[in-house]
């Protein structure tokens, strides 16, 4: 074994359930790597937003809830305030986070919940077949915007960091999972937010860009370079709020 | 051996071989137990830097 050695952590348990070239599955062994190495998987409560992203229970050996569509902000607080002991984390979609459980999501971080949101934003609603959802980007082709999503028709799309820039919250932070360097930059992202909650200083979210290449149309590769090229250029990335 | 494949477990997505940058990584012949054509790894030209487990959303690699 050489100082460069590099093996999937345990808690991955078995082969996992994405489409080829998904950005769940990048971000869920990002996630098992950080939980393994603060040694805090026996610690550690995820609640489970649905939407492909929930696939992570299939695959990795950790202790899951899973509340109704959305409602993670509301499911975290009743968690943390219910068992402190666990550390209460969520992996939610950006329909879930964003859409239907916006209200919650903001609401969470307004009272600076001790909770930590990990929201994969893959700009639209994978699992019920690529519809748009408030992160679609203008011009893009969905299964709801089958002619590319317009401002008349459809409204802007809504970065939620436009909001939640302004709480008062312990962190906040955007990476993606678009190259190896961005993996590294959302590995340390990752162990920050849980730091934040092991330290108590308050809600912590990051938002990662995720391919779905599957509901994109793309192939994998290109699907990534779509991440870098777009939207690594229309969001504003890295940390934003460090507290 | 510098670098373990479970070649089962490929999808074909290839993004190991987009960002593996000295070009050790290439498709393999024949299928594996799913059907897809999986990669392959020149031992050789391997230099150990990790991307292609980093890129991997399967957990085909393991460096050794
Ligand atoms: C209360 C409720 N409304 C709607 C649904 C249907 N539904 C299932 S998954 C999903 C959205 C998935 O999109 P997203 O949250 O972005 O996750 P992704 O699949 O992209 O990972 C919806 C609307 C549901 N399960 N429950
Ligand atoms: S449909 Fe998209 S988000 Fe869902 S598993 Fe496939 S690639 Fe991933």
């Amino acid at each position: 074994m050489s100082n460069r050695s590099k093996k999937a952590p345990k808690i991955m348990k078995c082969e996992n359930k994405f489409c080829a070239g998904c950005g769940h599955s990048l971000f869920d062994r990002i996630l098992g790597e950080v939980l393994t190495e603060m040694n805090i998987i026996g610690e550690t409560i995820v609640c489970s937003d649905i939407g492909c992203n929930h696939m992570f229970q299939y695959s990795m050996a950790v202790d899951v809830i899973v509340p109704p569509h959305g409602k993670m902000g509301a499911a975290l607080t009743a968690q943390k305030r219910v068992r402190p002991d666990k550390y209460a984390i969520t992996i939610a979609g950006d329909g879930g986070a964003y859409a239907i459980g916006l209200a919650e999501t903001v609401a969470a971080a307004t009272r600076n919940e001790n909770v930590t949101m990990f929201v994969m934003n893959n700009t639209l609603y994978a699992m019920t077949g690529g519809q748009a959802a408030p992160t679609t980007q203008l011009g893009q082709i969905s299964a709801s915007t089958p002619k590319g999503r317009t401002e008349k028709d459809h409204g802007l799309d809504f970065d939620v960091f436009n909001v939640m820039r302004n709480l008062d919250i312990a962190y906040l932070a955007r990476t993606s999972v678009a190259n190896p360097s961005e993996i590294r930059k959302t590995k340390n992202a990752v162990k920050k937010a849980i730091e934040k909650q092991r330290d108590n200083k308050g809600f912590s979210l990051v938002e990662v860009l995720v391919p779905c290449p599957t509901n994109w149309g793309l192939k994998p590769v290109d699907a990534m370079k779509r991440i870098e090229n777009e939207l690594m250029v229309r969001y504003e990335m890295g940390e934003i709020i460090d507290k | 051996m510098k670098v373990k494949l479970d070649v089962d477990r490929c999808k074909g997505c290839y993004l190991c071989i987009a960002n593996c940058k000295i070009g050790a990584i290439s498709k393999d012949d024949k299928p594996n137990k799913k059907g897809v054509i999986p990669v392959k790894v020149d031992q050789e030209k391997c230099v150990q830097c990790g991307n292609c487990y980093t890129m991997c959303p399967d957990l085909v690699f393991e460096i050794l």
